[in-house]
């Protein structure tokens, strides 16, 4: 599926780090949209094998701020013709997305969310509970009599696609238009001369460049260290599960802030759940009994049928988390040096819209306008974007 | 990691235990500039390392510190919160005054002020 390069060549007009979805999006958009061919992604594990691949795969743009809702608009509209545009088929399902309310504060924020959503021309409606029992006959509508549900923010266009394929279909892209894609390969230095980025060392050599890309999640700290950058990224890790696969009986997403659950139903018939952050920092992608047992519990509050269902998997990703719940894009103080980072627990569904805006940020040396508001700037500035009410769960 | 050593409790489940952030110094807010306190507020050491950090032990509502290795999630040292009254430590390693009074050792000679440190902030007096 990919070219195999035996080595790395001496020099790229552009070098990108992570051969995620993002970091291969954006590869894949500077060879089609900008006709810059001369690149290399350096991974230094294998292709998705970070959050691309480790998370629950559902897209939506119901988000809170103008900033946000415009962005995810757009991801969305991109992700229509993907597989099209691959030729692979990446499972792209349009299901409609329910954010549960259980408190009156929740309904408060809802209806927030409809608005700014309906003013930017998305589909969002906040819902009352005789609505979401009628589309949810299943659902405990008192979560076990404690957490009653009184509404909720319906979001049709809510969907979930296969993540693994948005790596292959955006990898195979570039791939195929000379960009080169280097496994197993790890950055362990940047080279800067003059305020300007001059070249990349990695485990297999040392090559120049004027530009570099970084998009490496929760190893984005990490990397920033090399040129002494300072941002607010900390990294938890975020854990998920999967069911054994069940006959469809679930055909909406699902998301309870107050109970911390989100779940959707695989083409396959998997439940894929997710909760909260895990409750401190930590730099490995271990898997906790007390994730799956607060999980599970939560999922009985509102399907109480699932007690013997059992869980197959479980795993988790390191979130690059920051303290307004936006990402941190575009430039930065160190000249071609380019950032796509803290995306945290909602970067998946972003993927192709930061392959789009930050290739257009690599080529033409500035920011797309739709990144202004998520510059590493706005922290200093103490002009942040207030994302955390739009945040899957409280975390 | 699954037990912490409070030093009030003894080994307590890590369920038991809330996390409060890394341990770190506060500008004076009077005399630093906009940019040294934004960076104060928001930015943060991300990468993975041996960090003092704030927890607390919920059901006796006890705030402690704890050095502990972000990578492997093992906790190597913990200590009354008095500890970083002596001196504090942007990282383990940078500051041997918050080493030595987190050993015990008597305290280094420029002293914080306890104003300037989380400990004053943060914690229950």
């Amino acid at each position: 599926m990919f070219t195999r390069h035996d080595a790395l060549k001496p020099a790229y007009d552009v070098v990108i780090i992570g051969a995620g979805g993002h970091g291969l999006a954006a590869a894949y958009y500077l060879a089609r949209d900008h006709g810059i061919r001369n690149v290399a992604v350096l991974e230094k594990g294998y292709l998705g094998g970070g959050n691309t691949g480790r998370n629950t795969t559902i897209i939506r743009s119901n988000y809170l701020t103008p900033e946000g809702v415009k962005f995810y608009d757009e991801s969305v509209r991109l992700w229509q013709d993907l597989s099209t545009d691959f030729d692979l088929n990446l499972f792209y399902s349009t299901r409609g997305h329910f954010t549960l309310a259980h408190t009156d504060a929740a309904m408060r924020t809802m209806r927030w969310r409809a608005e700014v959503n309906k003013h930017y021309g998305v589909r969002s409606e906040a819902v009352d509970a005789d609505f979401v029992a009628r589309a949810l006959p299943m659902m405990d509508m008192s979560c076990a009599g404690h957490a009653p549900i009184v509404g909720a923010l319906f979001h049709a266009p809510g969907a979930i696609a296969r993540h693994d394929a948005v790596a292959w279909g955006y990898g195979r892209g570039a791939d195929r238009r000379g960009v080169e894609i280097h496994q197993q390969t790890e950055v362990t230095g940047i080279r800067v001369a003059g305020g300007k980025v001059v070249g990349v060392e990695t485990s297999r050599g040392a090559i120049a460049t004027p530009k570099v890309l970084c998009a490496v999640a929760g190893f984005t700290p990490r990397i920033l260290d090399m040129l002494d950058l300072h941002t607010p990224i900390y990294v938890h890790p975020l854990q998920a599960m999967v069911s054994e696969p069940l006959k469809p009986w679930l055909d909406p997403i699902i998301v309870s802030g107050s109970l911390h659950v989100y779940v959707s139903q695989t083409a396959r018939g998997e439940l894929v759940m997710g909760a909260s952050l895990d409750p401190y920092e930590l730099h490995a992608s271990r898997s906790t009994l007390d994730f799956v047992e607060g999980l599970a519990a939560h999922m009985l509050d509102m399907f109480p049928f699932l007690s013997e269902v059992k869980v197959n998997r479980q795993w988790a990703g390191l979130a690059d988390m920051t303290p307004d719940f936006a990402p941190i894009m575009g430039t930065t103080p160190v000249e071609g040096f380019y950032l796509d980072a803290g995306w945290g627990t909602w970067g998946f569904k972003a993927t192709p819209v930061c392959g789009k805006t930050m290739s257009h940020t690599v080529a033409t040396g500035r920011n797309h306008p739709l990144i202004e508001g998520f510059t590493m700037e706005r922290f200093a500035r103490y002009q942040l974007t207030g994302e955390k009410g739009a945040a899957s769960v409280g975390h | 990691m699954k037990i912490i050593a409070c030093p009030l409790n003894g080994p307590r489940p890590v369920s038991e235990f809330a996390y409060g952030g890394e341990v770190r110094r506060m500008p004076d807010p009077d005399l630093c500039t906009d940019r040294e306190w934004s960076e104060y507020v928001f930015n943060r050491s991300g990468s993975p390392g041996l960090k003092y950090e704030w927890w607390c032990h919920i059901a006796s509502g006890f705030w402690f510190v704890a050095l502990r290795d972000t990578t492997r999630d093992v906790v190597l040292e913990t200590h009354p919160a008095e500890a970083v009254r002596h001196g504090l430590a942007l990282r383990p390693g940078e500051s041997p005054e918050l080493v030595a009074a987190a050993r015990g050792t008597p305290s280094a000679p420029d002293t914080p002020s306890a104003r300037d440190t989380p400990s004053a902030r943060e914690t229950p007096s």
